[in-house]
């Protein structure tokens, strides 16, 4: 498959190349900033009126058109700004055009508004993508108030999780570690807070939030299902701006400010939850010392040295810490330093260097009292990392892209160290090393005004040490309840100096856009990713705990393929997008894990997985109006997922614990008047599979299940709905007497449904209960169904501008 | 050294407890900020043919010996589980010595009446071999009689109850209590322990105890040590009180019966958020034929006994723990 593919695609790659040699060309470049706050607009179209063609800008709103020398007249639109036109002289030099283009004065101009072309949905090549305004994701009726970005993901088609209050999202039937979340190009490894209740991204810190859930470009690479690409605001340029709020679990505030005006700025964000500080008074005797708090700060500067050279750096850092004594905390950090630099007016060059850790702890002694009598057990994954992306404008037709990366990991599984009266001792799973190279090479080509293509390669080699001065081979024993699995481990002599297993794949990317009308397109594309990192989880909802861990001679990377073909139809001047998408994707090497897998501190867990094949398909469905007083979306995703392992399920396809079948939402808003706005949010979604025991039997007393090995998905958990509404008031003043400020009033799950997280059996009572020799008591069993937010939850924020 | 263990086992890195902390805490977060709840459901579960279920246990105890067999029942069927009657239940050793049990009362419990009450069948060493035949199927087990070490003692201190000792009518203030006993040199001697308040056995998921050497979980590191904090602690869901006989039982177990034992409480806790997919509780009765579709299911265990029972009396608490 791959070899068939690998050549014509060179010679793809290849040919527009021959397109290079033009003379008599001259290029228009320049950046495309809001007039406001001087944030560079990501997408906006730049088109040039004569011609009839254009571009949009890229993720730092530049953008480069190479045109025959001549007069021409550029347009600039973007969603939410007044449309701009430039007249530009290409007739003896390349011109530089900076612009800023002002907000329309419809929007309420209360945040960043982010730039993209009207008839993007129809016109861009890229499809299974979903752009969500910030704007729009603010007024969603979020759960106690608290602005939530991955969970206005959750609301699109293709993306679901195994319940509320999980960490992470599926996408596509990818499991969660399947999402490359980037903040700032640096990848994030849990972006929850409190399990999955709130996401770790400061709403009035980040500026565009990009959904990729198929036709993935080519530079981007490293997870095997979804990119989900979040940019942090530059801060503001042209004058100091405070963002602030106050809600039932977060106060935030966020300062930003030009320190050269125009030339350079920055911006810091805080948010803390403060449960803890409202419990305190409240907990007594054992419980006084009782740490629950969750907490982030991102903070980012810019400083446009010239016209051709921009630096960023940008960082992150949040944690969240539960303990009562004994305790446990965990956190992203991340650290990204960027370059942008225009090489000519055709050639953009962005650098990025990179740090991220995330990292876990569980603790004995949280308030560090008794250091000579503790146990504490790190984990944690540790990436450093460059990548320089260059993008080459060869002419408004065909541009290229093209770049490499050079990724290190450092894993510690789970190291503890336990110290008593002084006597240390270490002991878990050792750390592990791994690096990982990527090339790759893109180019999107305007074959026809009605016919674009897009394609690319992706190289990725991966090279894995281990430190231990052994190694592990599996070898098949046979299933026993002594061997789950089927497999025992042999030991062998590792060279620690030496790359222990190796790794490399081509991923081929294709996508195609076909014109079929004023104001519909057909896509297709094709992606394959590779993935070389696991997160090894066998519980129903995703841990923070869970240990992230390399591939290894035993573990092998996951490969996704994916076909989707889509129609994308706009309506009424582009007021509504519609967009009918089917997919299929294809999973190798997924993991699984055998019954009794012990997965924590235990060096050889890889006895205990099992691996196998997936397949995902389905259908999105996606209505979008954009303009008018109501505004929002309907979408409606038809879906299954499923996987195929030897020892599970008796070797028959089960599907994943996020498998839902039908997941409708809906979103609305709607503007009343300048003061007063509204916001609704339905969901219906299918359940997802549960396995139960079949039989139970007694031992000693207690009533326990019996369960053949390897059940999986042997019953589903009831349908889920919900209703969301919220209410925002806009007041013309803040504090004091300045800049604006509004409530928000919104309840959670409005009609009060007791919706189905889980159901399980339980010993009934088992507390009390109490048997003797002669009068023997049994405890039996009861079905018990879980609700995570079992009631309306209504609650009131206050957000304030300056 | 045994206090490094002493905090190691107190987060014990098994799985359940881990998974037991996180829920624990996630309980807390909610309970404070959210509404979940739990909601009793009936469940339409399906119609199952019944397996045979065996509770049985050789000791080195002076009398007789029960093996308890018993059909496996449709899944929450809230009946008491029948006895499985004509069955033909013998135990052989590895001397080649045949010890017949009856079912006595025809109820299902198989017993092996001494002929002087004072006499032992468990001797430690030596390896036993269950026979079933019942139905037309024969089933068989085996298991070694493994040796355990004596208690050395036990000691108790006036404590008012923690999170998990209150509520229930559980007194608030009591007796919490400690035994110490020393795991025997070897790595991979197993254990249950078992504790009576009054003679009644203290049950219920929460007190399933087991320990590898002198640690909770499956490691090396505990051989040879004193039994760790949280294995000595024998008032884990409610405190005594004065003039209550505590009675502990340290029964060695098989490193086959600790495992079942690990799943068997890991499923009865397998609840909430972070709960996993079923999964199978070992069992070392084999039907013979494996093809047969009737299947077995439980454990047939063969342990050594050692107990050690105090009356609790307040002038002989101690004011605190030893090395706490």
């Amino acid at each position: 498959m791959l070899k068939s593919i690998q050549k014509p695609l060179l010679l793809l790659l290849l040919f527009p190349l021959g397109l290079f040699a033009q003379n008599e060309k001259l290029t228009v470049s320049g950046y495309v900033k809001d007039n406001k706050n001087g944030e560079g607009l990501i997408g906006a179209s730049v088109f040039v009126k004569e011609l009839l063609t254009g571009t949009t800008t890229n993720t730092y709103g530049f953008y480069s058109l190479t045109l025959p020398k001549g007069n021409y007249t550029l347009v600039i639109t973007s969603v939410g700004y007044r449309k701009a036109i430039r007249d530009v002289k290409l007739t003896s030099e390349n011109v530089t055009l900076n612009l800023e283009v002002q907000e329309d004065g419809q929007e309420l101009a209360e945040v960043v508004v982010t730039g993209k072309r009207e008839d993007e949905n129809v016109k861009a090549i890229e499809m299974s993508v979903n752009k969500v305004e910030m704007k729009t994701i603010k007024k969603i009726p979020a759960l106690l108030g608290e602005v939530d970005l991955v969970r206005a993901i959750q609301l699109l088609p293709g993306v679901s999780t195994v319940g509320e209050g999980a960490t992470g999202f599926n996408v596509r039937g990818g499991a969660v570690d399947q999402n490359l979340v980037l903040l700032d190009d640096a990848p994030v490894y849990n972006s929850s807070h409190l399990f999955g209740f709130f996401s770790i991204f400061n709403p009035d810190a980040v500026k565009d939030v990009k959904l990729i859930k198929g036709g993935i470009p080519a530079q981007y690479g490293g997870r095997a299902s979804s990119i989900l690409d979040v940019r942090m605001k530059e801060g503001n340029a042209k004058k100091l701006e405070i963002n602030g709020g106050i809600g039932f679990i977060f106060s935030r505030l966020s300062i930003e400010a030009p320190i050269i005006k125009d030339k350079a700025s920055f911006i810091v964000a805080a948010r803390r939850s403060y449960a803890d500080v409202l419990a305190k008074p409240f907990l007594t005797g054992n419980n006084a010392n009782s740490q629950f708090n969750f907490y982030d700060l991102t903070a980012k500067v810019n400083y446009n040295i010239n016209q051709n050279n921009t630096v960023f750096l940008s960082g992150y850092f949040g944690r969240d810490v539960f303990g009562n004594q004994f305790g446990f905390n965990w956190g992203n950090s991340t650290l990204t330093a960027r370059w942008n630099h225009v090489f000519s007016s055709k050639l953009f060059l962005n650098s990025t260097a990179f740090y991220s850790n995330y990292d876990y702890l569980l603790d004995s002694d949280l308030e560090n009292k008794k250091p000579n009598n503790q146990f504490r057990w790190t984990s944690n994954i540790e990436n450093l990392s460059f990548k320089p992306d260059f993008t080459y404008y060869i002419s408004p037709n065909n541009t290229l892209t093209f770049g490499g990366q050079i990724l290190t990991y450092n894993f510690t599984p789970g190291t503890a160290n336990a110290s008593s009266n002084g006597d240390k001792r270490s002991f878990g799973a050792p750390p592990k090393d791994a690096v990982e190279y990527s090339a790759y090479i893109g180019d999107e080509w305007k074959v026809s005004p009605k016919l674009s293509l897009q394609y690319g390669v992706r190289f990725s080699k991966y090279d894995y040490k281990s430190s231990e001065d052994v190694y592990y081979v599996r070898r098949f024993v046979g299933i026993s309840d002594a061997f789950p699995s089927g497999y025992d481990l042999d030991e062998k002599v590792n060279d620690k100096t030496k790359v222990l297993q190796s790794y490399q794949n081509f991923e081929p990317r294709f996508n195609l856009k076909l014109e079929t009308g004023e104001n519909s397109s057909i896509k297709a594309s094709y992606n394959r990713m590779t993935q070389y990192i696991h997160l090894l989880s066998n519980t129903a909802a995703a841990t923070p705990l869970d240990v992230w861990t390399s591939s290894t001679n035993n573990i092998k990377p996951q490969l996704t393929d994916q076909v989707a073909l889509g129609y994308f139809k706009n309506f009424g001047d582009n007021e509504y997008e519609t967009s009918l998408e089917v997919y299929y994707k294809d999973f190798q090497n997924q993991i699984d894990y055998a019954d009794r897998a012990n997965l924590f501190l235990n060096p050889t867990f890889e006895k205990d997985l099992l691996f196998g094949k997936g397949r995902a398909y389905g259908l999105e469905l996606f209505i979008k109006k954009n303009k008018g007083k109501l505004t929002g979306w309907v979408s409606y995703t038809l879906a299954r997922t499923e996987r195929q392992v030897v020892g599970l399920n008796n070797g028959n396809w089960y599907p994943n614990r996020f498998d839902r079948t039908h997941t409708l939402n809906v979103v609305a808003q709607y503007e009343l008047n300048k003061k007063w706005s509204f916001g609704a949010n339905f969901a219906f979604i299918s359940g997802v599979p549960y396995s139960l025991p079949t039989r139970q039997g007694d031992y000693q007393g207690f009533t326990y299940g019996i369960t053949e090995s390897g059940v999986r998905g042997n019953i589903r958990v009831p349908a889920y709905n919900r209703l969301d509404i919220s209410a925002t008031k806009k007041n013309k003043k803040a504090l004091f007497g300045k800049g604006e400020s509004e409530w928000v009033f919104s309840v959670y799950n409005l009609y009060n449904k007791r919706n189905p997280f889980s159901i399980y059996t339980q010993p009934v009572d088992s507390k009390t209960a109490t048997t003797t020799a002669d009068n023997y008591q049994l405890i039996k069993n009861e079905a018990v169904r879980l609700s995570i937010i079992g009631s309306a939850i209504p609650s009131i924020t206050y957000n304030f501008k300056f | 050294m045994i206090q490094t263990n002493n905090i190691i086992m107190k987060i014990s890195f098994k799985n359940t407890s881990i998974k037991r902390i996180l829920s624990l805490t996630y309980a807390f977060i909610i309970s404070l900020t959210l509404t979940s709840c739990e909601d009793v459901i009936q469940l339409n579960v399906p119609k199952t043919d019944p397996y045979l279920v065996v509770d049985g246990s050789i000791t080195n105890l002076a009398g007789e010996q029960v093996i308890k067999l018993t059909k496996s029942q449709d899944l929450l069927d809230a009946a008491t589980p029948e006895g499985i009657k004509n069955a033909t239940v013998k135990v052989t050793d590895n001397l080649g010595k045949i010890y017949e049990f009856k079912d006595l009362k025809n109820d299902g419990k198989y017993v092996w009446t001494p002929a002087n009450a004072t006499d032992i069948m468990g001797v430690i060493g030596r390896t036993y071999s269950l026979e079933i035949k019942s139905e037309n199927e024969t089933y068989q087990a085996i298991s070694k009689l493994n040796r355990v070490p004596k208690i050395d003692s036990i000691v108790y201190k006036l404590e008012d109850a923690n999170v998990r000792q209150t509520g229930d009518g559980k007194p608030s203030k009591g007796y919490d209590a400690r035994f110490y006993a020393k795991d025997l040199i070897g790595v991979g001697d197993c254990y249950q322990i078992k504790v009576y308040q009054n003679a009644k056995l203290r049950n219920g998921a929460d007190n399933i105890v087991i320990a590898y050497d002198g640690i909770g979980n499956k490691s090396p590191i505990g051989d040879g040590l004193m039994f760790i904090t949280p294995l000595r602690r024998l008032a884990n869901t409610e405190l005594y009180g004065e003039n209550d006989k505590i009675k502990v039982e340290l029964l060695s177990i098989t490193e086959a019966h600790y495992d079942f034992w690990t799943q068997l409480r890991q499923e009865l806790n397998n609840a909430g958020l972070f709960a996993r997919p079923a999964a199978r509780i070992p069992s070392n009765i084999n039907n013979i034929n494996p093809n047969s579709t009737k299947k077995a299911s439980g454990w047939f265990g063969t342990s050594a006994v050692s107990s050690f029972e105090v009356t609790i009396d307040k002038n002989k608490a101690v004011k605190e723990f030893f090395n706490e």
